[in-house]
């Protein structure tokens, strides 16, 4: 078999129905950036990586997965976007203890790979998963011991798949005040908040019914469905609901206890500094903008919010604090 | 850009390269587009595999535009 050591699957592309895989070189990197996108791309910046890289099936593996010793997951990243996921995987990357996949565009293929090929099984989902991330949690240093995934918001939607494909792995779903989010959005609008970028079947609708919603309406709606599958799957014994306004410090050890994980003391100190920079940009330094947040959401878009998400917000809210408030 | 067989010497250049660790660790050491294409020319034409300047080039357009173009 060929060395795959030092090597990610970076994409999952299709050919003639048939899944592949596009290998990026990694060498002895670490997932720094705040998307595991970004990594890619510097997986192919210079000529050498861009021109010569692996291309494998999917389906092959199940048979590469095992050359190399893989970290189990220690805890899954789960949101409603907008809300501090990012804080939370760019504070776990700081230390070189963990391994954190933020939002990787290949877990999306596979978890979406029934939508575009209708013959896909759960079961073949399930395992594709199972071997995507053990190559992804190969050890590539000696101090790396924890893998931890950050999914796109929508794989909420998946959490019963998920938690098949990788049992008793404690998780947490992260959601904020729901104008805050409408407000982010409104900045720069994610994927998800835009009409069949993602399939409307992902979300229980066909087309038609996507067509009579107005524009804002969609997002909010999208969002709360994100919500309400989090809160299907709260009580299931490894979940744990994390309100923003947590964030980092109030929670940061309960978290911790839930994941099972310890740091020693220089490393929590490397992830608590990591939390006063801003995380989807860590050059910049982290700014409170709730209220500001709040004053933008004006209109129609407050009354859809209010009719669509803050009812679910509600419910989580009571959730969560039925559980204990840490 | 170039013949075929020239391009698929490249290509089968590629396959050595993703074989052959050590070559591939030398290739990766040229940070720039002109001198990774000297060093791929040099080393392909050492193992047999003849191609120009011109169909690395074009090899290297060719992937730049697939990365960028990924997710259309």
């Amino acid at each position: 078999m060929k060395d795959f050591s030092g090597w990610i699957p970076m994409r999952i592309y299709w050919r003639e129905s048939r899944p592949l895989v596009d290998w990026g070189y990694m060498g002895a990197r670490r997932f720094t950036e705040p998307f595991f996108g970004q990594t890619s791309d510097r997986c192919v910046e210079r000529p050498a990586d861009l021109l010569f890289r692996h291309q494998t099936p999917l389906d092959n593996l199940g048979e590469i997965v095992g050359s190399q010793p893989s970290l189990r997951p220690a805890g899954f990243i789960f949101h409603m976007s907008r809300c501090g996921s990012t804080l939370i995987s760019q504070m776990l990357a700081a230390t070189a203890e963990n391994i954190v996949l933020s939002e990787p565009p290949p877990v999306d293929a596979i978890l979406r790979a029934h939508l575009r090929e209708s013959g896909i099984t759960e079961e073949r989902r399930v395992q594709w998963l199972q071997w995507l991330v053990g190559v992804l949690a190969w050890q590539r240093h000696p101090a790396e011991k924890n893998l931890f995934v950050k999914f796109d918001c929508w794989h909420t939607l998946f959490l019963p798949l998920i938690q098949r494909a990788f049992p008793g792995v404690p998780w947490i779903f992260l959601y904020r005040e729901p104008v805050e989010v409408m407000a982010s959005h409104l900045g720069h609008r994610g994927a998800q908040m835009i009409p069949t970028v993602l399939e409307p079947s992902l979300f229980g609708w066909d087309l038609p019914t996507i067509e009579q919603m107005v524009y804002n309406e969609y997002g909010v709606r999208v969002l709360a469905k994100i919500c309400a599958a989090a809160l299907a799957q709260a009580g299931s014994g490894n979940g744990k609901l994390v309100n923003y306004h947590q964030l980092p410090e109030s929670i940061w050890p309960a978290l911790m206890e839930h994941w099972q994980v310890k740091f020693p003391e220089a490393e929590t100190a490397r992830m608590r500094a990591a939390a006063s920079l801003n995380a989807k940009n860590p050059a910049m330094p982290f700014e409170a903008d709730s209220q500001a947040k709040r004053n933008s959401v004006t209109g129609e878009l407050r009354a859809l919010t209010q009719q669509w998400l803050e009812p679910v917000y509600q419910q989580l809210e009571a959730q969560r604090q039925a559980a204990g408030l840490a | 850009m170039g013949t075929l067989d020239e391009r698929q010497n490249l290509e089968h250049f590629g396959d050595l390269v993703l074989a052959e660790r050590e070559l591939h660790d030398q290739l990766r050491a040229a940070a720039n587009e002109e001198s990774f294409i000297a060093l791929a020319i040099r080393l392909g034409t050492e193992r047999g595999c003849v191609f120009p300047a011109s169909v690395v080039a074009a090899a290297l357009r060719e992937q730049r535009r697939n990365w960028q173009e990924r997710w259309v």
